[in-house]
C-alpha cells in the first residue's frame, strides 16, 4: 500500500502540472516518453502479437513452406489409388494386415524399451542415491523402496503379533465357555432326573395305593365267592357261577388299575417334556449371556490392540517419514549427487533415443518393403498413410523447432525493446488490451532485420 | 484556483494512474509442477488404468449397434473421468493452495502460465516446487487475492454465443468442403502441379476466414479492450493462461458482445 500511496502522490503532482489532458497524454509528455501508457521505467506492461511479428521474420517463409509441405502430405494421404480388381482388393487388405502386425510389434518393442530404459535409470539412480547415503547399492526399489520396504516389515510384523495375542485370547474365552457350558448342561441334567424319579415314585405310590383300596372294596365279596368255593358238594353249575362272579372282581380291578396307570403315563410324560422345555430354556439363556460376555471381552480387547497398533503405527510412520525426510534433504543437498544423477538421465535418455531411432528405421523399411511387395503383387502402387503420417509428424516436428527458435529470438528482441522503453513486463497472448503498451510494431520491425537463423533459448523474467 | 482544478483533475485521472503496478505480477511453469513425481504416478496409474478398461470396452462394443457403442463408450468415459478426478483432485487442489500460498507470499495479486509471458514478472515455478515437496498438508493463505489489474475472460463462453457458433460453423463447413475439392485436384497431379493449388488451398482459406471470422475477432478484441480500458485494466487474457487471482471480466464482455 505504501508504493501505491508513493505512487499517486507522483501521479498527484503530475496531474498538478498538467491538468488539462488526457491521463495517458499526460504522463507521456511530463516524461518525455513517446510510448503512450508509460509511467516510470520499468513499471509499465506491453504486450507483443507473437503471431504478426513472427510473420514479419525473415524465417517465416521456410515455417510456411513446411506448412505447405504438411497439407500436401496430409492431402496425399487422403487422396491415395484405390484398387480395383478382386486381387488388387485382396493384396491391399494383406498389406493393411503386414502393416497393422508390422506396428503392433514396432509399438511393443518401443514399449518395451521405454519400460526397461526406466527400470535401467531407477537403478541406477537408487544406486547413486544409496552410496550418497553411505549404503551399497540399493534394491530393486530404491533407497524410498528401502524404507518402506522396512516400514511394510515392521508394520506386518506389528499386525501380526496383535492378531496372534487376539486369537490366544479368543480361543482361551472359548475354551472356558465351553467349558462353564458343559458344567451347566449336567447340573441341569441331574436337576431334570432328580425331578422324574421324584414323579415316578410319586406315580407309583398312588397307583400302590389304589390298588390297595379296590383289593379292600372287594375284600368281603372275594372272600366270600371264595369261601362258597371251597365247599365241595357245590353243584357244578353253582360252581361255574362263582368262578365267574370272581374273576369278574379280579378284572374290573386289573382294569381301573391299568386306566389310573396310563393316565399316569401321559402326566409322566407331560411332565418330563415340561421339565426338559424348562431345562432347555434355561441352558439357552445361560449360552446367549456367557457369548454376550465373551463377545464384549473379545471386542473390548480388540479395541485395546488397535489402539495399541495405531499408536505404534503412528511412531513408525514418523520413523519412516523422518528417515526419508532426511534421505530426500542429503541428496538434494548434495550437488554430485545431483549431477551424476543428471549425467545418468543424459546417458540413458540417449542409449534409449539411439535404441529408439533404430527401431524406428527399421520399423519404416519394414513398411516400405511391405508396401513394394504388395504393390508388385498387384501391380499397382499402393501408398502407406501411415509413413506419409509420420512424414508430417516429422515436418510438424521440424517447423516446431522452427518457431521455438524464431520465437526465442523474438524474446531476445522484446528484451531489448523493454528495456529501452522502460516497461517491466511484456505479455505474448492476450485476448484484449487496456492500458498496457502495443509493442507489437516496434517489436516486428526489429525482428524483420534479425539474421536468417536461430538461437538458444531467453528465459523469462529478462 | 489552478491548485483547485488540478487536484479535481487529479481525482478524474487518478484511478488509471494508481492501477499501473506491475510488481504484483507472477508466472508459473505449470509444466514443471505436473513434472512432480506424485503427478507423473497419478499419470500412470492412468494410463494403466485406461489400459485395464479398453479390453473390457472392446469386448462390450462388439456387435453393438452404434446407438448403443455410443452409451457404452459414454460409460466409459464416465468411469475414466472418475478415476481421472479420484487421482488428480487432491493433487490438483494441493497445487492450487501452494500457488496460492506463495503468492500471498510475495505479495502478488496474480499469477499466469509462464508460456504467455514473454519478459519481465517474477518467477514463483520454484517456489511453488519447494512447497509441494514439503511433507504435510499445505496451508492455504489467509487472505484471498486483492484485486488485480490483469483482467481475464473465458473465451469459451464467448465462443458459445449465438454470433460465434454461428461463424465458426460456417467457417468449418466450408473449410471441409475446400479440403474435399483440395484432395480431387491433386490426385494425378505431379509434384511439381501441386505447390501452386496447395497455395490456392491456402488463400481461399485465408479470405473466407477474413470473411467470416475476422470480423468476429475484431468484435470481440474490441468489446474485451473497451472493458479492459473502462475497469482500467492494463490488459486481458484468456483464463487458461491465468493460474491464480487477476479481474474475471467475461460476463462485461458478453454483455457487451449481445
Amino acid at each position: 500500500m505504501s508504493r501505491l500511496r508513493a505512487v499517486s502522490l507522483i501521479a498527484f503532482a503530475l496531474a498538478a502540472t498538467a491538468c488539462t489532458k488526457s491521463s495517458d497524454q499526460r504522463t507521456g509528455n511530463v516524461l518525455g516518453l513517446n510510448t503512450p501508457g508509460l509511467v516510470t521505467g520499468g513499471a509499465a506492461a506491453g504486450y507483443v502479437d507473437i503471431d504478426k511479428v513472427v510473420a514479419a521474420h525473415p524465417l517465416n517463409s521456410r515455417l510456411q513452406a513446411l506448412q505447405d509441405q504438411i497439407t500436401l502430405l496430409n492431402a496425399a494421404a487422403v487422396s491415395g489409388p484405390t484398387p480395383v480388381t478382386p486381387a488388387q482388393i485382396k493384396a491391399q487388405d494383406n498389406l493393411q494386415r503386414d502393416l497393422a502386425d508390422a506396428q503392433t510389434a514396432f509399438t511393443q518393442a518401443l514399449a518395451d524399451k521405454q519400460s526397461a530404459y526406466r527400470v535401467k535409470e531407477e537403478q541406477a539412480d537408487a544406486d547413486i542415491s544409496a552410496k550418497a547415503l553411505g549404503g551399497t547399492a540399493a534394491g530393486p526399489g530404491g533407497i524410498v523402496g528401502g524404507l518402506q520396504a522396512d516400514f511394510q516389515r515392521q508394520m506386518v510384523a506389528m499386525q501380526l503379533s496383535a492378531r496372534k495375542t487376539l486369537d490366544a485370547y479368543r480361543s482361551d474365552l472359548y475354551k472356558q465357555d465351553a467349558d462353564h457350558l458343559k458344567h451347566v448342561q449336567a447340573l441341569l441334567s441331574q436337576d431334570v432326573a432328580a425331578k422324574l424319579r421324584a414323579k415316578d415314585s410319586q406315580l407309583s405310590a398312588g397307583e400302590t395305593a389304589y390298588q390297595i383300596r379296590l383289593a379292600r372294596q372287594d375284600q368281603d365279596q372275594r372272600l366270600n365267592l371264595k369261601a362258597k368255593l371251597d365247599n365241595l358238594s357245590l353243584s357244578p353249575a353253582d360252581r361255574q357261577t362263582y368262578a365267574n362272579q370272581l374273576q369278574a372282581i379280579e378284572s374290573r380291578e386289573a382294569s381301573l388299575t391299568g386306566q389310573m396307570k396310563a393316565i399316569d403315563q401321559t402326566t409322566e410324560t407331560a411332565y418330563r417334556k415340561q421339565i426338559q422345555d424348562d431345562a432347555a430354556k434355561r441352558f439357552n439363556a445361560e449360552r446367549l449371556a456367557t457369548e454376550k460376555d465373551t463377545n464384549s471381552k473379545l471386542a473390548a480387547r480388540q479395541t485395546e490392540l488397535e489402539s495399541s497398533i495405531r499408536t505404534q503405527a503412528t511412531a513408525l510412520g514418523g520413523q519412516f517419514q523422518s528417515k526419508l525426510n532426511s534421505a530426500n534433504a542429503s541428496l538434494s543437498g548434495n550437488q554430485k549427487v545431483q549431477t551424476q544423477l543428471s549425467d545418468e538421465h543424459a546417458k540413458i535418455l540417449a542409449q534409449y533415443q539411439a535404441d529408439a531411432d533404430a527401431a524406428m528405421a527399421s520399423y519404416q523399411a519394414t513398411r516400405k518393403q511391405l508396401v513394394a511387395k504388395y504393390s508388385a503383387v498387384a501391380r499397382m502402387q499402393f501408398q502407406d498413410n501411415v509413413a506419409l503420417s509420420m512424414q508430417a509428424e516429422a515436418l510438424a516436428q521440424q517447423r516446431k523447432q522452427l518457431y521455438d527458435g524464431i520465437v526465442r529470438q523474438v524474446q531476445s528482441v522484446v528484451a531489448d525493446v523493454a528495456r529501452r522503453d522502460g516497461v517491466g513486463i511484456v505479455f505474448g497472448t492476450i485476448a484484449g488490451a487496456g492500458n498496457a503498451v502495443d509493442l507489437t510494431d516496434q517489436v516486428a520491425k526489429e525482428a524483420a532485420a534479425l539474421p536468417s537463423t536461430t538461437s538458444q533459448p531467453v528465459a523469462p523474467g529478462g | 484556483m489552478l491548485a483547485a482544478l488540478a487536484a479535481a483533475s487529479f481525482l478524474l485521472v487518478a484511478p488509471q494512474a494508481l492501477a499501473t503496478d506491475i510488481s504484483d505480477v507472477g508466472f508459473i511453469d505449470q509444466g514443471a509442477v505436473s513434472d512432480l513425481a506424485p503427478f507423473q504416478a497419478a499419470r500412470q496409474q492412468f494410463t494403466a488404468y485406461q489400459q485395464s478398461l479398453s479390453p473390457q470396452f472392446q469386448a462390450a462394443i462388439k456387435g453393438k449397434s452404434q446407438a448403443d457403442q455410443q452409451a457404452i463408450s459414454a460409460q466409459f468415459n464416465q468411469k475414466l473421468a472418475a478415476e481421472q478426478q479420484q487421482l488428480f483432485s487432491a493433487l490438483f487442489a494441493r497445487a492450487q493452495t501452494a500457488i496460492a500460498a506463495v503468492a500471498a507470499n510475495k505479495g502478488l495479486n496474480v499469477v499466469v502460465d509462464k508460456s504467455i509471458v514473454i519478459y519481465g514478472g517474477m518467477d514463483i515455478t520454484k517456489d511453488v516446487l519447494d512447497v509441494m515437496n514439503q511433507p504435510g498438508p499445505v496451508v492455504p493463505p489467509v487472505n484471498s487475492p486483492a484485486p488485480s489489474e490483469i483482467g481475464y475472460v473465458d473465451q469459451t463462453q464467448l465462443d458459445a454465443l449465438p454470433k460465434a457458433k454461428s461463424a465458426q460453423d460456417t467457417f468449418m463447413q466450408y473449410r471441409q468442403q475446400l479440403q474435399s475439392q483440395l484432395n480431387q485436384q491433386l490426385a494425378g497431379k505431379t509434384d511439381a502441379q501441386k505447390p501452386a493449388i496447395i497455395q490456392s488451398f491456402n488463400s481461399q482459406l485465408s479470405d473466407e476466414q477474413k470473411k467470416v471470422i475476422q470480423p468476429l475477432v475484431d468484435a470481440t478484441t474490441k468489446a474485451i479492450t473497451d472493458v479492459a480500458k473502462s475497469k482500467g485494466l492494463l490488459l486481458v487474457i484468456d483464463q487458461t493462461a491465468r493460474v491464480y487471482g487477476g479481474t474475471d471480466v467475461t460476463a462485461d464482455v458478453v454483455k457487451a458482445l449481445q
